[in-house]
């Protein structure tokens, strides 16, 4: 199986970014329970009394963070994936071996959701860790769909992102291109559109609202399928774009 | 059928740069064959379109009798290749190993590091080697699934003379294997040493190709430059009479200075002094000279082959 040589190299090229991955959301997420509990404590006692603690509040705060600070890191472990290559001189090694572009940008792909996955999940246990050693008990199936819909929500950013590392001569580039896209499609649902539907972002509140208990499981399924098909659109794109980029200049 | 041949492979870029035109290759099994430019020729592209890596605008790649190069049965080596810093050279080599799925790496890889020297290295980081260490690195790794064909472009390039005689006898060695090789270089004279057959490419056009025996025998001849006093139209009308003179030049525009190009360098070296001595002409400068394939390189860069 050449693919699993592929994600082998992938995951030793990229297991600092993991880490950093990983770390990122373990601090914006369990800082969000930490914060919700000790808010009060640390402000003036006049204001203290406007906060009231409350873990449903500081799981949806975990959410939103993850959400936020895992799309843009993972912009950044995704724009080298082959804009990296292509700078640094070692694509041509690797396009001159008996492996198809497919592979090449499906492992790569997959390198990176694993670690978006392992960092979710790791983020996703110590918020609950400390969401039931400060607040209550919480099931934590609630927490385990929740990192299964944040992992869905940023490998789509990765894939969004591995778009314009196909295309970019630069990492650079790609992170400029895939940010501002990023950043559109993220701002897409907050406003009153009848695009909001093209967004991604608008099926990621399923993650919330899974971990709220506020979504049917028909719901969560078909919210999360719609942000797969999205990926899978963007995924596709790569490999055309990587094959024509790379057959042509 | 030639071993790797192309028939009419070109590249215009989307920019509407025709890097390579038309170009017809034939290279034997077993052949080192020195594909020869100056930098910007088209070597690279033709290389790159020969891998699969860029689409040729149009024309064929043959290898083997089979239309395009079999990946697996050629190692390559990009000019200025780059490898992953985080691996070691043995965990390169292994890695690459692994994408051909052979039975037996660990061998084949020994056998890689054994050829270019590199044994004691192979547990060096590769943002720790040389460039040297890092062309030899580059040529274990082409080696290390055992191909037939090596495309090598540049192998010498950015290398001190030691390094690249080093590269060069490795190549050499190869060759000795039973290896058929491709190599690209804009410096004739260290390609001179060891190509059997040779393509010299300007401006994306092929202009000479051929072996290196034949090349020698159509290409080599020599160059006698003369200097008299007073008139010797006579003299130089009996020279471009002879039959293994090919072309007399004056070089000074006064009549004094000639240089003469010879066919046949053992009559020239027996017969035109004879004939130079045996006349009126006062003598003042008499030089032989060989002209190489060196020569012969500048002087297609510099005008086209005749």
């Amino acid at each position: 199986m050449k693919i699993r040589r592929l994600l082998v190299k992938e995951f030793k090229e990229t297991r600092v970014q993991g880490v950093v991955f990983a770390a990122v959301l373990v601090v914006f997420g369990a800082s969000s329970v930490l914060l919700q509990k000790f808010i009060p404590q640390l402000v003036p006692e006049n204001l203290a009394e406007a906060f009231q603690p409350s873990l449903t509040a500081g799981l949806a705060d975990y959410v939103g963070n993850s959400l936020q600070m895992g799309s843009i890191v993972a912009i950044l472990i995704t724009i080298a994936a082959l804009a990296g290559e292509r700078e640094s001189g070692t694509l041509e090694l690797l396009l001159a071996r008996p492996v198809s572009k497919t592979q090449i940008v499906l492992s790569k792909f997959f390198a990176r959701v694993s670690y978006v996955f392992l960092g979710n999940l790791i983020a996703g246990l110590v918020t609950w860790y400390y969401a039931v050693y400060l607040f209550e008990s919480f099931p934590l199936s609630k927490v385990l769909l929740a990192v299964v819909g944040l992992t869905v929500v940023i490998s789509f950013v990765v894939g969004l992102t591995m778009i314009f590392s196909a295309w970019s001569r630069s990492k650079i580039s790609a992170a400029f291109g895939s940010g501002a896209v990023a950043l559109a499609l993220a701002i897409l649902p907050t406003v009153k559109s009848p695009y909001d539907m093209i967004s991604p972002f608008t099926y990621g509140e399923v993650a919330r609202q899974s971990l709220l208990g506020e979504v049917t499981v028909t719901g969560y399924l078909s919210d999360l399928g719609a942000i797969i098909g999205f990926t899978a659109f963007c995924i596709v794109l790569t490999i055309m774009i990587f094959r024509k980029v790379e057959k042509i200049t | 059928m030639n071993f790797l041949e192309t028939k009419n492979l070109s590249k215009t870029y989307p920019n509407g740069v025709k890097a390579v035109k038309s170009l017809n290759l034939k290279i034997d099994k077993g052949e080192i064959y020195g594909l020869i430019g100056p930098n910007g020729a088209g070597k690279s592209t033709t290389i790159r379109m020969l891998m699969g890596i860029l689409e040729p605008s149009s024309g064929s790649v043959y290898f083997d009798g089979g239309s395009g190069l079999d990946l697996v049965r050629t190692g390559y080596l990009p000019e200025g290749a780059n490898f992953y810093r985080f691996m070691t050279i043995r965990e390169y080599l292994e890695w690459s190993c692994s994408l051909y799925d052979l039975p037996d790496c660990e061998s084949n890889i020994d056998e890689s590091l054994d050829t270019v020297g590199l044994e004691d290295l192979e547990k060096r980081q590769l943002d720790e080697i040389s460039k040297g260490q890092k062309q030899r690195v580059g040529i274990a790794q082409a080696l290390v699934h055992d191909p037939n064909l090596l495309i090598l472009d540049e192998p010498t390039s950015g290398l001190d003379p030691l390094g690249k005689k080093k590269i060069l006898s490795i190549i050499k060695e190869l060759s000795e294997q039973g290896k058929t090789i491709l190599t690209s270089s804009h410096i004739l004279p260290e390609l001179s040493q060891i190509c059997t057959g040779v393509g010299i490419i300007k401006g994306g056009e092929l202009v000479l190709q051929g072996s290196m025996t034949d090349l020698r025998e159509q290409f080599i001849t020599s160059n006698v430059e003369l200097g008299f006093e007073g008139p010797v139209e006579d003299l130089i009308t009996k020279i471009e009479g002879l039959d293994f003179v090919s072309e007399v030049e004056e070089m000074d525009g006064e009549g004094s200075r000639y240089k003469v190009r010879v066919k046949n360098e053992k009559r020239a070296k027996r017969e035109l002094p004879e004939l130079v001595l045996n006349s009126e002409a006062v003598v003042t400068y008499y030089d032989f000279a060989q002209v190489t394939l060196e020569d012969i390189f500048i002087e297609t860069m510099e005008e086209g082959v005749k």
